[in-house]
């Protein structure tokens, strides 16, 4: 019974090694551009990129971008900024009280 | 003869939205160069105003910042040790002094934004130019060598028996079994005649694949000719074929008339050969190079006692072929897209590039038969350099020249309104390699990207110059009084001021 267990995790986990790289590639990406092209001018804090790639990392490739995206149209001149940290993995979320 | 142009204006439809935006203003102001530069300039119009905002908050935020830093410095010393406190008094101390520290993420993102969307609205217009070009040669190709064809209309076969429509030959499927032959002569002279010919012979096999039958491919063709002075060209089509299947079953084969649908008929032109001869004397008697071609033509008849081989009929369509390549050149050379010293801008310029590319832009577009034919006349346009590297050690220098502009008149921007000071390490960086991006894009793209790019680099340094000028004019003021302010120093005149204030205020109460 655990050998089948082991098996359909190895299986599975070949299955997602292709998007695990893409999200991979992604933040090598942004962690290029934060270390040679953003003038660290951001509002908030964590900073937009770094918001995003922390999204990338918990919600995928695809979601991730998608708030980025919507953070980077909050960064807007009129917004007054703050703290605004990557949202959690609602089963990850550590409850308080 | 001519040359089939549905599939080339096919590819036409592929220009996207923005491509569509960059072809209505190029093609609004007529002149290209001009149109380029236009679109250059409204695409600048729409960021100006957020940039000269962005600059004016800057210089602002800079001029508060120094005025904290005395203050600053000192809370530095009382809280060495204790981190957390300093970040809290400096935030207070930024509250109070109406300083907001970094800019926002937005703008940034825009201005790639933007290069994106005239990246991609004159890679999509020259693409469209380039085919379009193309279009335009062959319609003017075919207009010239389809005058020296018959003019006939299309008729098909219609075995269901469709009376209706006026096009249709009235003939069934056993009277074109037994060969009987249909004749029409219209009232323009043009007289058509169909005909049940063989065109080789076919193996029919069973499933084991032994031979059971041999037949013979059998087609219908629809023959189109008419006479004329001028017209020595002829054409003829398919109307159907037999299709021969094996029944397993019943041990026989069977035997099915397939007719060729009236939209897929496809056109072949013939060239008369005696009308064609009389042709060429008759245009001999003005025409050097008629003449020429005539006596090769019955210099290879008789060698060949008379017969026409395909080496006479290939001269023939040669010499059709190059009226009709002669009208494309005449074409290209009145519609070219030049500007200045680039032959065509939707290539860049660079010596390696030819005015006429040396294949389609869309190789699916047009093939490569015909585009030797099309462009058979354009030697020296192919062979021609479209342009000198001008254009593209232009938008390099220009993009660098602006740069080293921005990063110094942002030198003490830089120092305050960045964590760390990173953004003049950041600009460095750039320096370098934006220079490298448009070069690539120049050598890559079209000449006309090339041009946007100069222009749109010349406008931001125009832009830094003047807003360094007028701010600076603005600015002085307020910078002389704040150093007046923190040296004790109070002029007279605002003395007198605040003075009319207190009095005014105590009045009131």
């Amino acid at each position: 019974m655990k050998s089948v267990r082991k098996k359909r995790k190895k299986f599975f986990r070949i299955l997602k090694a292709p998007f695990l790289l893409f999200r991979g590639l992604l933040i090598r990406a942004i962690t290029f551009y934060q270390r040679r092209l953003s003038r660290h001018t951001c509002l908030y804090t964590p900073s937009c990129s770094e918001y995003t790639k922390r999204c990338i990392n918990t919600w995928g490739a695809f979601l991730g971008i998608m708030m980025g995206i919507w953070r980077i149209l909050r960064c807007n001149p009129l917004s007054k900024g703050g703290v605004d940290p990557a949202p959690e993995l609602p089963w990850k979320r550590k409850w308080l009280v | 003869m001519g040359i089939d142009y549905t599939v080339i204006s096919s590819s036409l439809a592929g220009l996207d939205f923005l491509g569509k935006f960059a072809r209505a203003i190029i093609e609004g102001v007529g002149i290209i160069g001009l149109g380029i530069i236009v679109f250059t300039l409204v695409l600048k119009a729409i960021t100006l105003p957020f940039d000269v905002y962005q600059r004016y908050k800057t210089r602002k935020q800079t001029l508060i910042m120094r005025g904290m830093k005395d203050d600053l410095d000192k809370l530095q010393k009382q809280y060495a040790n204790d981190k957390t406190t300093y970040n809290q008094k400096m935030m207070e101390l930024y509250k109070k002094n109406g300083y907001s520290m970094f800019g926002a993420c937005l703008p940034m993102i825009l201005s790639l934004v933007i290069l994106i969307v005239a990246f991609q609205g004159f890679n999509s217009y020259s693409r469209y130019a380039n085919v379009k070009q193309f279009v335009d040669m062959t319609e003017q190709f075919n207009a010239v060598v389809l005058e020296h064809a018959t003019d006939g209309e299309d008729w098909h076969l219609s075995i269901e028996g469709v009376e209706d429509d006026a096009l249709t030959i009235p003939l069934t499927e056993e009277q074109i079994d037994g060969g009987e032959i249909w004749t029409h002569t219209d009232e323009a002279g043009v007289s058509y005649r169909v005909s049940h010919d063989t065109e080789g012979t076919q193996e029919i096999k069973d499933e084991e694949g032994n031979v059971v039958e041999t037949v013979e491919n059998k087609v219908v063709r629809l023959w189109i000719s008419s006479e004329g002075e001028k017209i020595f060209m002829n054409y003829h089509y398919l109307l159907g074929s037999y299709v021969y299947t094996y029944d397993a079953e019943a041990k026989e084969v069977k035997k099915d008339f397939v007719p060729v649908a009236p939209e897929n008929i496809k056109r072949d032109y013939e060239i008369d050969f005696d009308t064609f001869r009389s042709y060429l004397a008759k245009q001999g008697e003005t025409d050097e190079t008629a003449k020429a071609k005539l006596a090769e033509i019955e210099e290879k008849l008789t060698a060949a006692e008379g017969e026409i081989t395909q080496e006479v009929k290939d001269l023939c369509t040669g010499y059709v072929d190059s009226l009709g390549a002669a009208a494309a050149k005449e074409y290209y050379l009145n519609h070219r897209s030049g500007f200045l010293w680039i032959k065509n801008v939707w290539e860049s310029d660079a010596t390696y590039k030819h005015p006429v590319p040396k294949s389609t832009p869309n190789a699916k577009a047009i093939s490569a038969l015909d585009y030797t034919r099309l462009t058979s006349a354009l030697g020296d346009q192919k062979k021609e350099y479209n342009g000198y590297y001008i254009l593209i050690i232009l938008s390099i220098g220009m993009m660098v020249l602006s740069q080293i502009v921005t990063m110094r008149s942002q030198k003490e921007a830089n120092k305050y309104q960045t964590a760390d000071g990173q953004g003049a390490k950041t600009q460095k960086f750039m320096l370098v390699l934006m220079p490298i991006i448009y070069g690539i894009f120049a050598f890559m793209y079209s000449a006309a990207f090339s041009i946007y790019m100069i222009i749109s680099s010349l406008v931001s340094l125009l832009v830094t110059v003047l807003c360094n000028l007028i701010l600076g004019r603005i600015f002085k003021r307020k910078e002389d009084d704040a150093i007046r302010e923190r040296y004790g120093h109070k002029l007279a005149w605002k003395d007198r001021k605040d003075k009319e204030k207190k009095s005014k205020t105590k009045s009131r109460k």
